[in-house]
């Protein structure tokens, strides 16, 4: 969020000649290329200078794929890329490949390291693998604000001298430091700073002659080398985009081929004679400078208070008997808030859609002379599941989002992975898969989206499909309906509120259950695998902002997932309404699908009512329990209920009771209703998120269908056992 | 020994990682900074007992029992009755 007030504009503030230019295209004068380890507020910087909206949370491994802005400064043109946080440039995943040849052949004009201020040792140790590459860089310490507090001092002078480039101290989050970042990149892109070159990684023993040699045969065919060191390193690390690079005469026009070919065999040769010591040694050397300099320049207290505050929480929250019951009650509260916190704004929002507007709708559709079926269709099909969808699904994500969002960003989700990973270990699958599962009770589809953060392509795809056993937003009031009017009422009157509530638990604790199951399941047969080399780093706990949280994650989760399904609310409502208005031999086609379906619903202990519902109210959970009531009224032909064919209304507790009990639905409907809404497809919005994220059809009927097939198994079951105790 | 062995409240110091570990995670854990002369001691266990959250390089760092057997590490100091 870009915050402005008087000083943005005044004149002797040179941040006032900063335009952020988010992704407008016209001339660029630099390329700018950010990079820096996981969680470093990498993508706050870049928010900060393009004011773009790049989500970023106390999460590692936030920025996926790579982002692309732009800004004005000084009467200059940036293009500024986003590289994927790494926590290294030497290793083979996909991150480290596209930071790494960006750097190397992107050619940016400056390089901006950011690093965690308060985690220096661990942060320079990619900054000096960037340095190797070009020293056209400016070290940007972020999270200052952070460090300060954990009573940590650094001499950026000392930093600056030390790597021979610009060292700016920022607190992106607050907008700090970034006019200084700001003139620092200009110095570095214009030449006014000279960055200064030098060896800041010592290789000894064989490694070190083997890295001069290769660097001095490289020298000798191309003196102006500017960073022949990371180039012999490479080489001798056999990197294919280098080698391809230099045979193809790429990295300088005066190494051709037959030079070039010479030294990479030369370059192979010490790679078999030194052998898996290399990458040892030449890590060992890296981290050994790193450590020089930070014990040169920072000076820090680890028993200061907030160290001591961070020790504290994550003691009680990963502890042996307190971390489970806290991780659920917080888990719980959040939920609880949401539920009952959305009952009001909802009653707010349909009293206003569907009291206020639509008779004025309708008036006005009346007015014009519509004829019935253009009234009938617009209106009370597309107008009234997109009112409905509007009013019932809002409320709840507004509250979730935020909320889960503020724990993210104080760094507790990244401990529940911690406390979760070893179940997560046995079923094949991720620890990471743990929040993603945790947000999958606010919103599905927002669930899917969040499994860009497990790196495993394996690990990745179990948590997507399995993502749909999390009992979303959607989900929680068909379950707290249905379990209060057939469960809630077998009990005392006293006991009707506790026990419905418990029936509810226990269905989204029967997910989870499906979720663990579901995962084992697939990492014995489809995805096939072990689980992969797990690290998870603990970020530090960060206070979170809370008016920018709330304000960001409204824009970021709660409207995208309420637009896609928008998008998809209006034209089921217009089938709902088609199929109930258009008559095909005496009866209308919804009245023809129930009969054809009754047999099937019954035989799992449901009806062809429900089966019904479940099918066109495919864009939205909200949207099942009102299409319910009303195909059920248009069955029975009750008149006194509802406001005609294909037309969706609200009722109290006690009418919907009465009605449901009319149409011949007993406990077992209940219950078998409750399971089915727990097992069965993702709604069309998550289908299509799943599509988006793996790109294959085949994973995403998996995805639609496996919960399905667990669905009639499992009310299949229950009805027969209910029979044969009955 | 290996970090399994570490106990809470001990210090070690990282020796090398082992003969046998899978290419993919000794890069990684190098590139986690789990290199010779490294401090390392831990912060957290898990409820369940697995993964540990160590201390090294002044950042939290979990790893679960399976991935830390691999890390060769000497006790430096401390006991293993906190």
């Amino acid at each position: 969020m870009i915050m402005s007030s008087a000083c943005d504009n005044c004149e002797l503030n040179p941040n006032a000649s900063l335009k952020r230019l988010g992704e407008s295209t016209g001339n660029v004068h630099y390329t700018i290329a950010l990079a820096g380890n996981p969680n470093t507020g990498k993508s706050t910087v870049f928010n900060a200078l393009t004011g773009l909206k790049q989500h970023t949370g106390n999460w590692p491994g936030k920025t996926v794929t790579r982002a692309e802005g732009k800004f004005a400064y000084q009467d200059e043109t940036y293009r500024i890329i986003d590289l994927p946080g790494t926590y290294s440039l030497l290793s083979t995943s996909e991150d480290e490949e596209v930071a790494r040849n960006f750097i190397l052949f992107g050619k940016p004009d400056v390089t901006v390291v950011v690093v965690d201020a308060s985690r220096l040792e661990r942060n320079l140790s990619l900054a000096l693998q960037i340095l190797e590459i070009t020293d056209k860089t400016v070290l940007c310490l972020n999270l200052m604000d952070e460090a300060s507090r954990h009573g940590i001092h650094i001499d950026i002078r000392t930093l600056s001298k030390d790597l021979g480039i610009p060292v700016v101290a920022t607190s992106a989050r607050k907008k700090e430091g970034i006019t200084e970042l700001l003139a620092a990149i200009r110095q570095v892109a214009e030449g006014t700073f000279r960055t200064k070159k030098q060896q800041y990684v010592r290789l000894t023993g064989d490694t070190g002659k083997a890295v001069e040699d290769i660097s001095s045969r490289l020298l000798e065919l191309d003196p102006d080398l500017p960073n022949v060191q990371w180039l012999a390193m490479r080489l001798i690390e056999h990197d294919k985009h280098v080698v391809a690079a230099l045979t193809g005469g790429d990295i300088s026009p005066l190494i051709d081929g037959p030079h070039s070919a010479e030294i990479v065999q030369a370059a192979k040769k010490y790679r078999s004679k030194i052998g898996d010591d290399y990458r040892n040694k030449v890590v060992e050397a890296i981290y050994a400078k790193s450590n020089k300099l930070v014990s040169d320049t920072v000076s820090s207290d680890s028993s200061t208070r907030s160290f001591r505050i961070d020790r504290a929480i994550d003691n009680v929250v990963t502890h042996r008997f307190w971390g489970f019951p806290i991780m659920f009650l917080l888990l719980g509260l959040v939920l609880w808030i949401t539920i009952i916190g959305a009952n009001y704004p909802s009653e707010l929002l349909s009293g206003l859609l569907l009291e206020k507007v639509y008779p004025i709708l309708k008036t006005a559709a009346s007015m014009l002379h519509f004829p019935w079926w253009l009234e009938g269709f617009l209106i009370d099909g597309v107008y009234l599941a997109t009112a409905w969808v509007i009013a019932v699904m809002l409320p709840p994500m507004a509250i979730f989002f935020p909320l889960f969002t503020l724990l993210e960003d104080f760094g507790y989700l990244p401990r529940v992975a911690f406390n979760l990973d070893n179940l997560f270990r046995k079923a094949g699958a991720h620890g990471k898969q743990a929040l993603t599962m945790s947000m999958g009770f606010g919103c599905n589809a927002a669930g899917v989206v969040a499994t860009r953060i497990i790196n495993s392509p394996r690990e990745k795809l179990i948590a997507i499909i399995t993502n749909n056993f999390s009992l979303c937003n959607g989900r929680w009031p068909t379950q707290i309906l249905i379990a209060s009017i057939f469960l809630g009422a077998l009990v005392p009157k006293e006991w009707a509120g506790t026990v419905s509530m418990l029936a509810v638990v226990f269905i989204a604790v029967l997910g989870i259950a499906f979720t663990f199951f579901t995962s084992w399941l697939l990492s014995k047969t489809l995805l096939k695998g072990e689980s992969s080399f797990f690290t998870l780093e603990l970020p530090p706990y960060r206070p979170p902002r809370f008016f920018q949280t709330v304000y960001t994650s409204l824009l970021d989760r709660t409207l995208i997932v309420l637009w896609r399904a928008i998008v998809f609310a209006a034209p089921a409502g217009a089938v709902i309404w088609l199929i109930s208005n258009i008559d095909v031999n005496g009866q209308s086609i919804a009245l023809w699908m129930i009969e054809g379906l009754d047999p099937i619903g019954i035989f799992i202990g449901l009806n062809g009512v429900i089966l019904l519902a479940y099918v066109v109210a495919i864009p939205a959970n909200e949207i099942v329990i009102p299409t319910i009531m009303m195909l059920t009224t248009m069955v029975l032909g009750n008149t006194a209920m509802g406001h005609g064919a294909g037309i969706m209304f609200e009722a109290g507790d006690a009418e919907i009771a009465t009605l449901l009990h009319t149409a011949g639905w007993t406990t077992l409907t209940g219950i078998n209703l409750m399971l089915f809404s727990l097992l069965h497809n993702p709604c069309s919005t998550t289908i299509y998120t799943i599509y988006k994220e793996t790109g294959s059809r085949k994973w995403t009927t998996v995805a639609t269908l496996l919960p399905i097939l667990y669905g009639v198994i499992v009310c299949f079951l229950v009805a027969q056992i209910w029979h044969l105790f009955s | 020994m290996d970090l399994t062995a570490l106990h809470k409240g001990q210090i070690a110091e990282i020796k090398c990682i082992k003969e046998g570990c899978p290419y993919e995670v000794k890069q990684r854990l190098l590139d986690l900074g789990f290199v010779a002369e490294a401090n390392i001691r831990i912060q957290n266990i898990s409820p369940l007992g697995d993964p540990i959250a160590y201390e090294i390089h002044r950042t939290l760092i979990c790893l679960r029992h399976d991935d830390a057997r691999y890390v060769q590490i000497e006790i430096k100091e401390g006991n293993d009755n906190e």
